[in-house]
């Protein structure tokens, strides 16, 4: 690509914007929080607040090569090399004060959504501890069943109507309900376009590869219900428009289209990207990123706020995960799935082994291939195991024929 | 009263067989619980025998195709358990929130065994939160209807009531337990320690407070073995394998206090007879703690440590850390920091359930506790 497009144009401003702001902030105006990957940012956006994301800032350590420095120094102060990558590195960089964009901000205070594990909760319980400051749980209980029991969500939305005041005390600003519900309407907007243009990789060939998704992705996580963050979205979605109607493919003469199910490998994305193109094989989806496609009720926001938070798929049984897989499996028309067991996240991989086998069980049984691996960590992840399993998979794949083309 | 002491021992040892019996004489129900927090009067008020599930020291080989090496030991000793048949004397099951690795294994477990009643048991984390109290009620009335469709036998208030009786009675005669430990650490064995108190989570409570109170005035004047050179407090989820105990004896240590979880932890806090049954007991909940398994957010656990410290005139902290319990782990590098500066010396020592060579064990609790003699001499 020689000319930059509108939209990573615009990306690489809001990335720009989004961790220099809260560093230069008046932070009686704009007090800053550190937050889990997916919380209920809306609350902070509609006061104001500026929301980090060490999960995020964790991603990038790992993409810049930078986790076995930052994650060796939180192992010297004690912390385990089981514990999750993104914690370590997080740890390591308040310590060292090393990271690819300067460092996040310090936090004014915390809030924490365990709809992702209970890694975070224990997480941000050491961060509170560290910088002393205050820290709110959203406790979202795990489903075990096929729906949310209601007594549950009566429980979680509970938990948001006691935000706003505790907000309101952290920060010592009012708050604003009507501007909470603009705040939350775009933040739905967002989260729509963003299905949106997952959705445009069902296109054969596809216009882009899950792994461009990963850069995408960020603003959805990091700035959920500004304008900004909704403007890039409908960027992007108009451009990937005009690479879908020009019938335009990120892999040339795409052959196999797989699922990625699991947290990307950041530090070997590039290699994986040429691995794959290599045998015309394209990641046209992942389980990741749709995890940020949040859907609201204005009507009933609070109650459908505490459904969409809850029902993040990591926080749901194994049944609705297999229900998510063979969805994506029909509608993305995909020829095999990729597992990462993630030595760091064990929620997402705990589980791993009986998805693939009740896959091969059912009825659209397809290649599949687990590797073991780690999202920052590259002292768990070996890339000759990788690519040896690749290759026999990219076998079993030939071997499975009729490629896609054919199958229709 | 030796036979008494051995009899528990024998129940620490081979559980399966005490738990067989009691199902032969009674024709009862026995509920499976996996560790941590599960309110064994629900179902002791069923008429059921509650069981810890706490995993076991067995080799490791169907469990691999479900679970991940990263599991943690217990996990993963479930499992194994599970798929090879020696729970088959076990009606239900009940998985509590406790960690991602127990939440994730209950939907393995459900795929596995999708004929075995089981009931998950998911805790609100948030107990600061003012809806906590009637979620966790709520969710024990679930509990309570569940077991009643295991058992077949109401769960009325009375019997409630009485179960926790015997459950505070239980715990009360732990804490004398506990206390004859710090005063007279020669009455016991470390090993006994820790098998009387496993026992205790596979008999019958009453049964097992109709024992210990026989044996308490007898291992008041009990003598095993001479006062201990080195007092410690023993902090992690359990003290096993049990080995560790018999090294550290040997070495002329003793544990005069513990916050296991499979210990302290779930045996403090008396349920308030006070209050309507399933309302006490959520309370109870509500109470529990520091625990690295219940949120808080202000850390508790090191001042916890270092308060069992002062009151047991300890001379140091053992961390028996589970491999991969990421729990415990996130709680070291506080506690390291906190117990380092009230200048109370702490030994990580890292066990597994599986474990068999103990020689490196062996070899820091004595470099630990050559350190500590040395500080207690000076
Ligand atoms: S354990 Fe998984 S979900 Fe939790 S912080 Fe780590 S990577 Fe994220
Ligand atoms: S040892 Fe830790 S990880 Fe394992 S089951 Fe217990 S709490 Fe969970």
């Amino acid at each position: 690509m020689s000319e930059m497009s509108r939209a990573t144009n615009y990306l690489l401003g809001l990335t720009m914007l989004y961790y220099t702001a809260p560093k230069q902030a008046d932070r009686k105006k704009n007090p800053v929080a550190w937050c889990s990957s997916i919380a209920p940012v809306e609350f902070l956006r509609a006061m104001d607040v500026l929301p980090l994301f060490p999960e995020n800032h964790g991603a990038l350590i790992g993409a810049r090569k930078m986790g076995v420095e930052l994650a060796e120094a939180a192992e010297m102060v004690g912390y385990a090399n089981d514990i999750c990558s993104y914690v370590r590195v997080d740890i390591g960089h308040i310590l060292t004060g090393k990271s690819p964009v300067d460092g996040l901000a310090r936090p004014d205070f915390l809030v924490c959504c365990n709809n992702i594990c209970s890694t975070v909760v224990k997480w941000y319980e050491n961060l509170a501890h560290h910088f002393q400051v205050p820290l709110f749980l959203l406790d979202t209980p795990f489903n075990h069943g096929l729906q949310i029991p209601e007594y549950s969500l009566n429980y979680v939305e509970a938990q948001l109507r006691e935000f706003i005041p505790w907000l309101e005390d952290v920060t010592g600003k009012k708050f604003d309900e009507q501007r909470f519900k603009e705040v939350a309407m775009v933040s739905k907007q967002t989260s729509s376009l963003w299905r949106d243009v997952l959705e445009l990789a069902k296109h054969k060939p596809a216009p882009f590869t899950a792994f461009d998704t990963f850069n995408y992705m960020s603003p959805i996580v990091t700035m959920r219900g500004t304008p900004e963050a909704l403007e890039y979205y409908r960027l992007l979605k108009e451009e990937l428009l005009q690479k879908v109607a020009a019938g335009e493919a990120a892999v040339t003469g795409e052959k196999y289209r797989l699922l990625w199910n699991g947290i990307p490998v950041w530090f070997a994305m590039r290699p994986m990207l040429q691995l794959f193109a290599k045998y015309k094989a394209n990641l046209v989806c992942s389980t990741y990123t749709n995890a940020w496609v949040l859907d609201f009720d204005p009507d009933n926001l609070l109650r459908s706020m505490a459904e969409a938070y809850t029902a993040i798929l990591i926080n749901q049984s194994l049944d609705l995960k297999f229900g998510n897989l063979e969805k994506l499996l029909q509608e993305f028309e995909l020829d095999g799935i990729i597992h990462h067991s993630n030595r760091s996240c064990k929620p997402y991989c705990f589980g791993l082994y009986d998805l693939s086998r009740r896959l091969q069980a059912g009825s659209q049984s397809i290649p599949e291939m687990i590797f073991d691996g780690d999202q920052t960590d590259p002292r768990h992840f070996s890339w000759a195991q990788f690519e040896t399993r690749f290759q026999s998979f990219i076998e079993t794949l030939t071997l499975s024929e009729p490629p896609n083309e054919n199958r229709r | 009263m030796e036979s008494i002491l051995q009899n528990l021992l024998e129940v620490a040892a081979s559980p399966a067989k005490e738990v067989t019996d009691w199902k032969q004489m009674t024709g009862g129900k026995v509920v499976g619980w996996l560790p941590i927090y599960v309110p064994e009067e629900i179902i002791h008020a069923a008429g059921a025998l509650p069981v810890s599930l706490w995993g076991g020291s067995t080799e490791i080989a169907r469990a691999d195709a479900h679970l991940q090496g990263f599991a943690c030991s217990v996990v993963r000793a479930v499992l194994e358990y599970g798929l090879k048949g020696t729970y088959s004397m076990v009606d239900g099951f009940i998985f509590p929130s406790t960690c991602d690795h127990i939440q994730n294994t209950a939907d393995i477990w459900a795929g596995l065994f999708p004929h075995r009643p089981k009931f998950d048991l998911v805790y609100p984390a948030n107990r600061q939160s003012q809806a906590a109290r009637g979620y966790l009620e709520h969710l024990f009335a679930g509990l309570v209807q569940w077991l009643e469709e295991l058992t077949g036998q109401k769960v009325t208030e009375d019997k409630l009531r009485g179960s926790i009786r015997i459950y505070n009675q239980y715990r009360a005669l732990i804490a004398e337990l506990y206390s004859l430990r710090s005063r007279r650490p020669e009455s016991l064995s470390g090993p006994e320690m820790g098998q009387i108190i496993k026992a205790s989570f596979f008999l019958e409570k009453a049964e097992f407070n109709r024992r210990l109170s026989e044996l308490l005035p007898w291992l008041e004047k009990r003598k095993v073995r001479p006062a201990p050179r080195v007092r410690l407090v023993v902090t992690g989820i359990m003290a096993e394998p049990v080995e560790v105990l018999a090294i550290l004896d040997e070495l002329g240590g003793a544990v005069v206090a513990d916050d296991l979880a499979l210990g302290a932890r779930i045996l403090r806090a008396p349920v308030k007879e006070e209050l309507p049954p399933l309302a006490a007991l959520a309370d109870r909940h509500l109470r529990l703690g520091p625990c690295s398994t219940l949120y808080d957010c202000r850390k508790g656990r090191g001042a916890h440590l270092q308060q069992l410290v002062a009151e047991h005139a300890a001379d140091g902290v053992l961390f028996l850390n589970m491999k991969f319990c990421e729990l415990e782990e996130f709680d070291y590098p506080v506690l390291k920091a906190e117990l380092e500066e009230a200048g109370i010396p702490l030994l990580f020592l890292e066990v597994e359930q599986q474990m068999s060579a103990l020689g490196q064990v062996r070899t820091r609790l004595q470099a630990f506790l050559e350190v500590l003699e040395q500080g207690v001499v000076s």
